[in-house]
């Protein structure tokens, strides 16, 4: 007899949940009745007749009691045992005969029938493919000692029968290990425990990721130069926060050209002092700490068991990001996707150093120890000393009687120009500051172009702003009274030192005199070589974009091209305006995307690229999306600043260091950036 | 008769400039630079590169704004620089 739970009687309470709580109490209650096995045949022949029926690309299953009877009583099933076979032929004696043949197996003990989803066409050609799995119901805190399990026993997942959720190994669960009745009782009996049996720890410490130990963590070892008293004072965790504040990888500035998809994390060395572990680099601190975590809730990053990458890269996809930065950006989404799936981290075996993880939440140490800094031994052998005694020499050298004869005409000079090395490091004689930072920013390449071409007459670093005054061939470049942080110092340095180069690259071709140069009543022809070079590629490369049209180099904004439109609706006006809207979703997208790709704190090299798509709108973009650029006036102030500034911008990202920032301009400007690599073998080649 | 073609156009257009309102007015730079041609009458005169929304172009306008003077960065420069950067011979 079915006995019955009052529910509280509160005004609204039954009227919301009342039914739910109600049936939810029956369903327990009607758990505990026994059922009759003919009852449970004709559940199990209803469930199976149903599970055979559902279309191919349809996933579907039940859980079976030992006496045949479902169950929906919640828990984590954790295969052990499975056997597969095509959909079709499942029944309830197959069903039933599995049951049998693990009868003696006492415990939380389930039957798990699975159909599994046909990916494709030519997939299980003969049939839909199933598994019965024996499963042992373990609950969530034992999730992390289930998946090793599983994992061991090349199991393809676990299932939540709460949420309805798979949790994958990464394996396919096509071959899963065959394990004895002494074995599947010693697992039953150390997952009670919250431990894992020896043999499957050993065999986990064999696949060749982390090690673990019986109760399936991993312990991690951190090196920081920050010491154990700070890491109390800032809370006792080490914290990923602090990201990029020791060494840093090649990733960190990644933080901020893909700031949206950035995750902070912490990084550290696993199995440290093993075969195959990681190894300590130089200049990471000498501080160790060793942490302990479960080892599941890190990721494993090369095998991907839960095709992340993939999700990663349709969002880049659908984004259309530009193939230069997509590699990069597609990992910072794939990493951002296993953050939001919940794992603390992940690790990798494809660092330098040995096997890795990037931690994304803070981890209090178990241990710590200050490492002894080595100081490198001296050699012990003594310098050898030469033996043979210098030979002094006996003949005096002889005085001459006759007194110099004093040259009384000019020495002549030389009309050769002096030989410039073409490599090596640059020197301005601006100040060593500037120096340093002129042969930081530029690639050997743009050494070269630089150290071939006289370098500006005046170099400054005075002042508040950057900019090139073509008069006296003077570049300003604030250095000494910077307020803050100068984000795009790299760009400054590098575009107004690109300015002197387009400058001096016209003044040759007027006939330009080096020595002549330094003379007071000298002042240079204001012009610069792009705005003979780039007047059509730029124009062009605009045009492709859609950025300008009908030839002309600015346009009416959207509100101009609406009362036009309005005025005279004939098909002229019709194409104009919706040439205007070409021009605006490509502003708004570029402008999304570069923004992004710039992050919070500013990229000088993107802000090269937004320059000069600025200067091709005359200033419209800048305006309108408050993105970096010049102002509207500056543009109109010379027809030809759109090309000396686009040179600038240019110089800057071709001289530039780091590539990617190139690779980027030519994706958007083709025809310009191929005309400034023929200047610049020009100067190459004399 | 209505030209669909060009309504649909003109609908376009008009949640591309409403969308472009909306960016611009969330933004502090874009908003003071308004407030100063509504005060000048004229747009702050700038003439380095630079984001409208940078923090020290802002309190420089603010505070022209305040000062009941027109933003002027050309008063950065020097005479002479100043009669160059006019002659199109001074490049930021």
């Amino acid at each position: 007899m079915k006995s019955c739970i009052d529910l509280p009687n509160q005004p609204g309470f039954e009227s919301i949940y009342a039914p739910h709580l109600q049936n939810a109490v029956n369903r327990g209650l009607n758990e505990a009745d026994e059922k009759t096995e003919e009852a449970a045949v004709r559940d199990m022949n209803s469930i199976l007749s149903n599970m055979r029926k559902a279309g191919a690309d349809v996933e579907d299953g039940a859980t079976f009691n030992m006496d045949g009877s479902e169950y929906d009583g919640g828990g984590i099933a954790l295969p052990i045992i499975s056997t597969n076979q095509p959909v079709n032929l499942l029944n309830p004696t197959k069903v039933n005969s599995f049951i049998n043949r693990h009868k003696d197996k006492k415990g939380n003990i389930k039957v798990g029938v699975f159909k599994f989803k046909r990916e494709s066409k030519t997939q299980f050609k003969q049939a839909d493919k199933s598994s019965m799995d024996l499963n042992i119901i373990i609950q969530p805190w034992q999730k992390n000692l289930g998946l090793i399990t599983a994992k061991v026993l090349r199991q393809n997942s676990l299932f939540d029968l709460d949420a309805f959720e798979s949790f994958y190994t990464g394996e396919t669960g096509n071959n899963p290990l065959r394990i004895s009745n002494k074995q599947f009782a010693l697992i039953q009996e150390h997952l009670d425990k919250g431990t894992l049996p020896p043999f499957v720890v050993d065999k986990y410490n064999k696949l060749g990721g982390p090690f673990i130990n019986n109760k399936g963590e991993t312990i991690l070892t951190h090196w920081s130069n920050q010491s154990v008293e700070d890491l109390i004072k800032s809370g006792g965790k080490i914290n990923p926060a602090f990201h990029g504040t020791g060494k840093r990888g090649s990733d960190w500035r990644n933080k901020g050209n893909f700031s949206k998809q950035w995750v902070d994390f912490t990084s550290y060395g696993i199995n440290v002092g093993k075969k195959g572990g990681y190894k300590k680099e130089p200049g990471i601190g000498n501080t160790k700490y060793e942490v302990s975590i479960e080892a599941t809730e890190l990721y494993d990053f090369d095998s991907d068991p839960a095709g992340l990458l993939d999700i990663a890269k349709e969002v880049v996809t659908k984004e259309g990001m530009y193939p230069s930065v997509a590699k990069e950006y597609t990992n910072q989404v794939y990493i951002k996707l296993i953050s939001d799936a919940g794992f603390s981290g992940l690790w990798s075996k494809k660092g330098p150093n040995g096997i890795t993880a990037s931690v994304f939440k803070g981890l209090k140490p178990d241990t710590f120890e200050e490492e002894k800094v080595v100081e490198p031994v001296k050699p012990k052998v003594k310098p050898i000393v030469p033996i043979v005694k210098p030979i002094v020499p006996i003949v005096k050298p002889i005085v001459p009687i006759v007194k110099p004869i004093v040259p009384i005409v000019k020495p002549i000079v030389p009309t050769v120009k002096p030989i410039v090395p073409v490599t090596g490091a640059i020197v301005t004689g601006a100040s060593p500051i500037y120096d340093k930072l002129l042969n930081k920013f530029t690639n050997d390449k743009a050494k070269q172009i630089i150290n071939k071409l006289d370098k500006p007459l005046i170099i400054t670093t005075e002042g508040n702003r950057g900019y090139h005054q073509g008069y006296s061939d003077k570049v300003t470049v604030p250095l000494d009274n910077r307020d803050g942080v100068y984000i795009d110092l790299d760009a400054v340095v590098l575009h107004e030192y690109g300015h002197h180069i387009d400058f001096m690259l016209k003044q040759i071709e007027l006939g330009y005199n080096p020595y002549h140069r330094y003379s007071p009543s000298r002042a240079y022809k204001i012009s610069h070589l792009s705005a003979d070079r780039f007047k059509s590629t730029l124009v062009n490369d605009a045009k492709k974009l859609g950025l300008i049209f009908r030839g002309s180099v600015t346009t009416p904004t959207p509100k101009e091209a609406r009362s036009k439109l309005l005025v005279n609706s004939k098909e002229s006006n019709s194409e104009l305006v919706k040439n205007h809207i070409i021009r605006e979703e490509f502003l708004l997208k570029v402008s999304k995307q570069l923004e992004f790709l710039a992050g919070p704190k500013g990229n000088g090299m993107i802000h090269n690229i937004l320059d000069i798509i600025d200067g091709t709108t005359g200033g419209e973009f800048s305006n309108r999306y408050g993105l970096y650029g010049h102002p509207r006036g500056y543009w109109k102030k010379s027809k030809n600043n759109k090309f000396s500034e686009a040179f600038a911008n240019l110089f800057s990202l071709w001289a530039y260091t780091d590539k990617q920032y190139w690779i980027l301009a030519k994706d958007l400007f083709p025809e310009t950036t191929n005309e400034f690599e023929v200047m610049m073998e020009e100067v190459l080649n004399d | 008769m209505i030209d669909i073609k060009a309504v649909m156009i003109l609908n376009k257009l008009d949640s591309i400039i409403k969308d472009n309102n909306n960016r611009s007015s969330f933004r502090p730079g874009s908003r003071i630079y308004k407030e100063h041609i509504n005060k000048f009458g004229v747009e702050p005169n700038i003439i380095f590169r630079g984001s409208l929304e940078s923090p020290k172009l802002i309190s420089g306008i603010k505070q022209a704004i305040d000062r009941n003077i027109p933003y002027d960065e050309l008063n950065e420069l020097s005479p002479e620089e100043q009669v160059l950067y006019e002659q199109g011979g001074l490049q930021t």
